[in-house]
């Protein structure tokens, strides 16, 4: 592999986008490597900046020529899973510029949005139209929301998460030869504005055909193709909305609740937090978070019920009375606050991205996060096994935060363990990566599924399933042949 | 009728192959009896016409489980035979669609294998009916979707392999994004478990981990059996509000047992379609809707007055038809809540609209129907009366978009069915049956038009080819999929949309190295050489979709901007 | 009519597997699904209503030839309608039904003829009974009972025994227990003794359709002559050929015809039988096809395109009798009545018809076996039927497996109730001596 330096990378590079959108200056480099999840075999040479979907075909075409690695990356930093960390050197394709807010149509609630469009600034437009954006939990202010969906990340409202898909619908992706491809309805026939003008609005995720190259794209870190915008689903904005909460002791009473809640379809956002996931996300400094830790009960879950564009008040009236019945057929005690935070703060906090610093290294500055699937029946048991090993390994179970989201409409959930670290702290940081990757380990093996499998997770989730490593194999042969496109991230690598 | 060609007719399986076949399923479970052969090959429903014939297959196999399965798909490379499997049989496109196949009949893997109440999800066999499923689920409070073909189609088989929809979807989404995980036997007979199921960890979830194969194990259309055969997969339910084992007594226009509690059935008529898109759009999206959709009047009249459409007098009856159709913007909602309060939420935001937009709005149980519509709904029990007018029927549906762009495309469709019943190439249903319902809340919303005739009449039959190239012609004017997959068409239309087909073939060449799928309503190639019918009509409309194809096909650099 | 016919029906399917299965509206479990005991044996399409039709087509066309196999498939039905029932829900346009007897036919005429089937058509021959009896012993069962002999007696009742109840000692003591209730409540009751014979139903659902015509012919006659108001019979084969097959041959009978449950139902409701002892039992009723859906009257063909055919004359099961036996159940103090889940024209057969005890006794078991775990399933102590064969079948599949499940006539209920004591053989065999 040529360097920048060394080859005429940065001059056909430069030749594309242009000189000021390329740079190999260190500190810029340095930017991309973050993330203790990293383990870079690879470091970026280089980083180019698109500004449009021609860009971006140049830019995979002349990596074919030159056989040059790309990590596409649209987020800012902080970074933590190492996703935009090169496995081989490799110049990163940073989507940042490309951040048009493409059409926001209130009509058929669909938007569409380039990868350097963070959940802020989407937030604020589809807004101006009466329309909600769906968002993870307290994404960082850098976030790409492209990123973010492509990468089935949970969204707070498990009601409007129907599919694992959601909220991402179709998308214009750029294959590893440089092959444009748009799925869903927004293949065609016709143009974007072709179909505009028939009423269409890029709605269907499905196809074309007999293909979904959405989903393949998604969850797979930028390795298959360049997603260069999306069209996403987005929801009515609230006339009224309520949270509450209802702490308890014990987990299993608020999972039984959870269940029926969501069979009714009855609580628009809905998550489990512990007491130090809560008040990381309340409050700004350790000493808060601690004091504020203390004075809760072990679990919180927190929901919303909303009232939308018609008889917002009915709405919120028979959900409430609904969950009230619930609430009390399983003895769950609900509340309108929890210490720190009433209805309406709680509502404004996982209604935004979350402010600096970022929620989860409020406490000491890192975070180590263990995440995956499971269903919400299972998830006490993962809890004592964290704590087990938490203990077992001399680490504070204190330090661990724990967030659990039921994602499509509570069938499942996405099951974080927040492993709290002071980065500066060597012995410290080492026994949160021990704990990280035998927690990680271990979990596997007790069920939980690494659908989202970062650094040292891929090892992990594709050893369990070999079937779908060699699809997987053969679809990134044909999809990128000359293996452009994030070298030796997820299965791709040579030890798999 | 006419008689089929020899062409539609192989050779006989030679013995090694079948001894083969019956070795792996056993004797009693293998048949080559031309007779019984034919019992696959006759396909009348969505058959392109105008022969209602496929290709018969030269065996058919019964096996009873994923091995045996892969058996016979082993089999089938190793002799270089074609494969095609078929589950309930709901139309040619489960029949055989080329020469030397062999056609595996999955009836005895017929189980509902798990039903986890608390996860909202069933595991079922491919011959597991909907109707079954259906009986078994509402015992757990639970429903499940039912694509508009009805009871007896197999879930599995429309949440993997082919295309569905329904008016459940406004609650109970569409079939292929109610899958979870999956077992897939690949072409090859190698087997393949997608999302948790593959990493042992359950049927939860069919995504993952990293890229999800179900974009390669579907898109908006199955693969019609082309790539595989499906085994087992995880299907979503979702909440059922009624009584466990509700049993009407009836079976269809006679159906009668109470309401549920919190439960009605309401239809709404508007003055013009585009009250109609707006209302509509605006009740589903706020989640209303058991099963919601807008009918069509022709429809309910080849239900309702069969007898009466095909009289020289209804032909005549032109002030009558106008008076039909001035309630063809009509909507029904079938709904099923679980409170006093959520129903009257319902009923509230349905008569606001309905105020709103100059319509009206009938409780269907002042009418003396709503029982019959809500069971038939709820059950799933009454689309095969679509039969019972005339024999047969096709429908002629494209992209399933934004619910405007669906009722725009709506009057288009109405004038081709109209051009083909002053025709008298079908029934005359005055051409209004179209209808529309609508998926999640109203994501995205469906325009189906469905065409009745008898497919024994040789008159209808060839009229079907043409129609369903007129619908293509326009839902391509409309900047929609076409409905409908064939090698002409893929490779006339492919170009329009991304050049697919290269994507979609290389998905097959991994999974199907030897070919030994029937692959003609996935991805093989039109017949080099193949002369057109010699019809007029078709060869109008060859060179108007070649025409229109030419005109939206990408570029290089994408679509035509 | 031929099986060319019916080529306008076998067209008509459009495959959509509604004949497989009990309407969708009564589907009310995974297990209890399934309508037609031939294609859950079987699992080809072919050995289904639809498939059936298929093959016949596959055949009118000249596609396929009627082979050993393909006549195998044919016989291997019990032409219990149950799939004619379920496409009818959907369709007026197709007599699934007619096809199956026709595709008999076809095989007899194309000599594709079973050995069991061909003992049967012998037996008739020289017996005039299904079962291989002496003619002349077809009226010992009636030793002993004052009844006329309409012979040389007019009565204004005929009593047409049937094949089984005939000549089935097991089954003697309801039948004579029966007579004597008729008897006692007023009724003039005669019958044919050695000159009845078989009603010809099950030569004509064979195929044999001369034979079938013969066996009517002499019926005809009979009755006729004895100038009778009534037939009564307890046969439900005997009974639902009467109403259908006897017209469709063009054999009408001048006579009222009705099952004997309907008689007494009439005469409890007259007041005439009075049904007072308790039978406590919780019992399920199976519905004989014959009695049920099979018993439809006969209508007359519809001249001219089937899909404009008025639903007057639509046969779809619905004139079947189901309720006079739960009417009757539910007059006997102490018997509650529990549904299985397929039921009246929805319901499942017990294997015995069409031939199929006859020539395929292995499926005839597991038809029976599938409805006596069907009846168990309710919770019900005893199964109740009013149909000889029905009988027969579930005895003897429980015989063959080592099980028991207490199967009753209804008319065994009814006399209990009544007050009278079932005669044992050797009382029978005294009074037959007589």
């Amino acid at each position: 592999m040529a360097t920048v330096a060394e080859s005429p990378v940065k001059k056909r590079l430069s030749d594309i986008v242009g000189s000021q959108a390329v740079s190999d200056k260190p500190d810029v480099l340095q930017s991309y490597a973050g993330g203790p999840g990293s383990a870079p075999r690879g470091k970026p040479i280089a980083t180019v900046r698109p500004r449009n979907r021609n860009e971006v075909q140049a830019i995979v075409r002349l990596a074919n020529e030159l056989g040059i690695n790309l990590v596409p990356a649209s987020s800012g930093p902080p970074r933590f899973r190492g996703g935009t960390v090169p496995c081989e050197a490799g110049v990163i394709v940073d989507l940042s510029a490309m951040d048009r807010i493409v059409r926001v149509d209130r009509l058929n609630m669909v938007a569409i949005i380039e990868p350097g469009v963070t959940f802020a600034r989407f937030k604020a437009e589809a807004e101006k139209q009466q329309l909600r954006v769906f968002m993870p939990l307290l994404p960082r202010s850098t976030k790409s929301a492209l990123a973010s969906y492509l990468d089935r990340e949970p969204i707070t409202i498990p009601k409007y998460h129907w599919d694992m898909s959601d909220p991402m619908l179709t998308a214009e992706i750029v294959f590893g030869e440089g092959d444009l491809f748009r799925t869903g309805s927004a293949a065609g026939p016709g143009s974007l504005e072709d179909q505009w003008k028939m009423g269409l609005a890029q709605k269907n995720p499905e196809g074309p055909a007999q293909t979904s190259f959405n989903r393949v794209v998604q969850g797979a870190q930028g390795t298959l193709g360049i997603v260069t915008w999306a069209s996403v689903k987005l929801g009515m904005l609230p006339e009224i909305k309520r949270c509450y909460f209802a702490q308890d002791d014990s987990l299993e009473r608020l999972v039984d609740f959870s269940y029926r809640v969501h069979r009714i379809k009855l609580a628009d956002d809905f998550l489990i937090l512990d007491r130090m996931a809560l008040a990381s996300a309340l409050a700004e400094s350790p000493d808060e978070i601690r004091a504020l830790a203390e004075k809760q009960a072990p679990y919180t879950l927190i929901y919303c019920v909303c009232g939308y564009w018609h008889f917002p008040e009915k709405r919120v009236a028979y959900q409430e009375k609904g969950i009230s019945g619930i609430a009390q057929h399983y003895g769950v005690r609900l509340t309108n606050e929890v210490p720190g935070a009433g209805s309406k703060r709680m509502s404004e906090i996982i209604d935004n991205p979350s402010s600096e610093p970022y929620w989860k290294l409020r406490l000491k500055g890192g975070v180590r996060e263990v995440f995956f699937l499971t269903t919400m029946d299972k998830t006490p048991g993962f809890i004592k096994q964290m704590e087990t090993l938490a203990e077992e390994r001399g680490f504070p179970v204190g330090d661990i935060g724990l967030y659990i989201q039921p994602v499509q409409q509570g069938r499942n959930c996405h099951m974080e363990f927040q492993i709290y670290y002071n980065p500066d702290d060597e012995p410290e940081t080492a026994r949160a990566n021990k704990l990280f990757k035998e927690a990680s380990r271990a979990m596997a093996g007790s069920g939980a599924f690494f659908s989202r499998p970062y650094g040292p997770w891929a090892d992990i989730a594709y050893s369990r399933c070999p079937d779908t490593v060699w699809m997987l194999k053969e679809i990134k042969e044909m999809l990128d042949p000359n293996r452009v496109l994030n070298r030796g991230k997820l299965c791709f690598g040579e030890e798999i | 009728m006419k008689q089929t060609g020899p062409s539609l007719i192989s050779p006989p399986i030679g013995d090694e192959a079948y001894k083969d076949l019956e070795e792996a399923v056993g004797p009693e479970f293998v048949t080559r009896e031309p007779a019984v052969l034919d019992g696959y090959a006759w396909q009348p429903l969505w058959n392109e016409g105008p022969e209602m014939w496929v290709h018969r297959p030269i065996a058919v196999v019964l096996p009873a489980s994923t091995e045996e399965v892969q058996a016979v798909v082993k089999i089938c490379n190793k002799h270089g035979l074609k494969f095609k499997a078929i589950c309930t049989g709901w139309g040619a496109l489960a029949g055989p669609r080329c020469e030397n196949v062999v056609q595996i009949e999955l009836r005895r893997m017929d189980r509902i294998l798990e039903i986890d109440e608390k996860n909202m999800f069933v595991v079922v066999e491919p011959h597991a009916i909907g109707g079954q499923v259906m009986a078994e689920t509402m015992r757990k409070g639970l429903h499940t979707h039912i694509v508009s073909s009805g009871a007896a189609s197999s879930p599995l088989a429309s949440a993997t392999s082919c295309v569905g929809c329904a008016p459940d979807g406004t609650y109970m989404n569409w079939s292929s994004r109610n899958l979870l995980g999956v077992e897939w036997v690949l072409p090859d007979g190698e087997v393949i478990r997608l999302g948790t199921l593959g990493s042992g960890d359950g049927w939860f979830c069919g995504d993952g981990p990293g890229p999800s194969l179900r974009g390669v194990l579907r898109g908006r259309l199955g693969a019609f059996g082309g790539n595989g055969v499906f085994t087992k997969c995880a299907l979503k339910l979702y909440n059922w509000p009624g009584p466990p084992e509700p049993v009407p007594e009836g079976f269809l226009y006679d159906t009668e047992l109470e309401l549920p509690p919190h439960c009605k059935a309401y239809i709404m008529f508007f003055p013009d379609r585009k009250s109609l898109a707006d209302a509509t759009q605006a009740i589903t999206v706020e989640g209303i809707g058991y099963n919601a959709f807008k009918p069509g009047m022709g429809s309910l009249l080849t239900m309702i007055v069969p007898h009466l459409l095909h009289k020289e007098s209804w032909k005549k009856a032109k002030y009558l038809k106008k008076a039909i159709q001035a309630f063809n913007y009509q909507f029904l909602e079938v709904l099923a809540t679980d409170s006093a309060e959520e129903l009257e939420f319902q009923e509230a935001v349905m008569r606001d609209e309905v105020s709103k937009h100059g319509g009206f709005m009938m409780d269907m149980e002042h009418t003396g129907m709503a029982e019959m519509i809500f069971w038939t709904f709820v059950l799933s029990s009454n689309y095969p009366i679509f039969f019972k007018a005339a024999g047969m029927f096709i429908t002629a549906y494209g992209q399933d978009e934004s619910h405007h762009s669906m009722v725009m495309a709506s009057p288009d469709g109405e004038k081709i069915k109209q051009k083909w019943i002053d025709r008298g190439g079908i029934l005359d249903d005055n051409a209004d049956s179209g209808i529309h319902f609508m998926m999640e809340e109203s994501t995205v919303s469906h325009y189906e038009e469905p065409i009745e005739f008898d497919h024994r009449n040789p008159d209808q039959t060839r009229t079907i080819k043409p129609i369903e190239m007129e619908f293509t012609h326009m839902q391509a004017e409309h900047c929609m999929e076409s409905g409908i997959t064939s090698p002409v068409m893929r490779k006339m239309f492919g170009p329009t949309e991304g050049f697919y087909t290269k994507w979609q073939k290389g998905i097959g060449k991994i999974i199907d190295p030897r070919g030994c799928a029937d692959d003609y309503l996935y991805n093989a190639e039109p017949v080099e050489g193949e002369p057109l019918p010699d019809d007029p009509a078709i060869l109008e409309m060859t060179e108007k979709l070649a025409d229109i194809a030419t005109k939206m096909a990408w570029t290089e650099d994408g679509p035509l901007e | 009519m031929t099986l060319s016919d019916y080529e306008r029906d076998m067209e008509g399917c459009s495959r959509c597997a509604s004949c497989k299965w009990v309407p969708f509206n009564q589907m009310r479990s995974w297990r209890f699904a399934k309508n037609c005991p031939s294609i859950t044996r079987y699992d080809f399409h072919a050995y289904s209503g639809g498939g059936r039709m298929l093959m016949g087509l596959s055949m009118v066309k000249g596609r396929s030839e009627l082979t050993d196999e393909v006549a195998d498939i044919i016989y291997r039905c019990q032409l219990c309608g149950a799939c004619d029932t379920a496409c009818k829900v959907y369709r007026d346009d197709i007599d699934l039904s007619e096809v199956l007897l026709e595709l008999r036919t076809t095989c007899v005429e194309q000599g594709k003829l079973i050995p069991e089937h061909m003992m049967v058509i012998d037996s008739l021959k020289r017996e005039g009974n299904v079962l291989g009896e002496p003619k002349a012993e077809r009226g010992a069962w009636a030793h002993g009972l004052p009844v006329k002999n309409i012979n040389n007696e007019k009565a204004d009742v005929i009593f047409h025994t049937g094949c089984r109840y005939s000549y089935d000692r097991e089954l003697w003591p309801t039948l004579r227990g029966t007579v004597k209730l008729l008897l006692s409540a007023g009724l003039d009751v005669g019958i044919a003794f050695s000159e009845e014979s078989c009603c010809g139903g099950r030569a004509y659902e064979m195929g044999f359709r001369g034979e079938a015509q013969n066996y009517a012919e002499d019926m005809l006659s009979r009755v006729k002559a004895s100038g009778a108001k009534l037939i009564v019979t307890p046969c439900a084969d005997g009974y639902a050929h009467f109403r259908y097959i006897y017209p469709r041959m063009g054999k009408a009978l001048p006579v009222e015809v009705m099952h004997v449950s309907e008689v007494i139902l009439h005469l409890v409701k007259e007041g005439k039988l009075s049904l007072k002892n308790e039978v406590p039992m919780l019992v399920t009723w199976h519905d004989p096809c014959h009695l049920g859906r099979m018993s439809e009257p006969y209508l007359p063909e519809w001249n001219g395109d089937k899909i404009m055919r008025t639903l007057d004359r639509k046969r779809a099961g619905h004139n079947g009798v189901y309720d006079v036996p739960r009417e009757l159940l539910k007059f006997i103090p102490g018997v509650d009545l529990v549904e299985m889940e397929r039921i009246r024209e929805w319901s499942w057969c017990c294997g015995a018809g069409g031939g199929v005890y006859e020539a395929y006794p292995e499926l005839c078991t597991f038809s029976a076996l599938e409805r006596i775990e069907e009846a168990r399933s309710t919770g019900a102590e005893a199964m109740a039927t009013s149909c000889p064969w029905c009988h027969v079948a579930f005895r003897e599949a429980l015989a063959e497996t080592g099980d028991s499940f207490p199967v009753y006539d209804i008319l065994d209920l009814v006399q209990q109730s009544v007050g009278l004591s079932p005669e044992t053989s050797e009382e029978i065999q005294g009074g037959e001596r007589k």
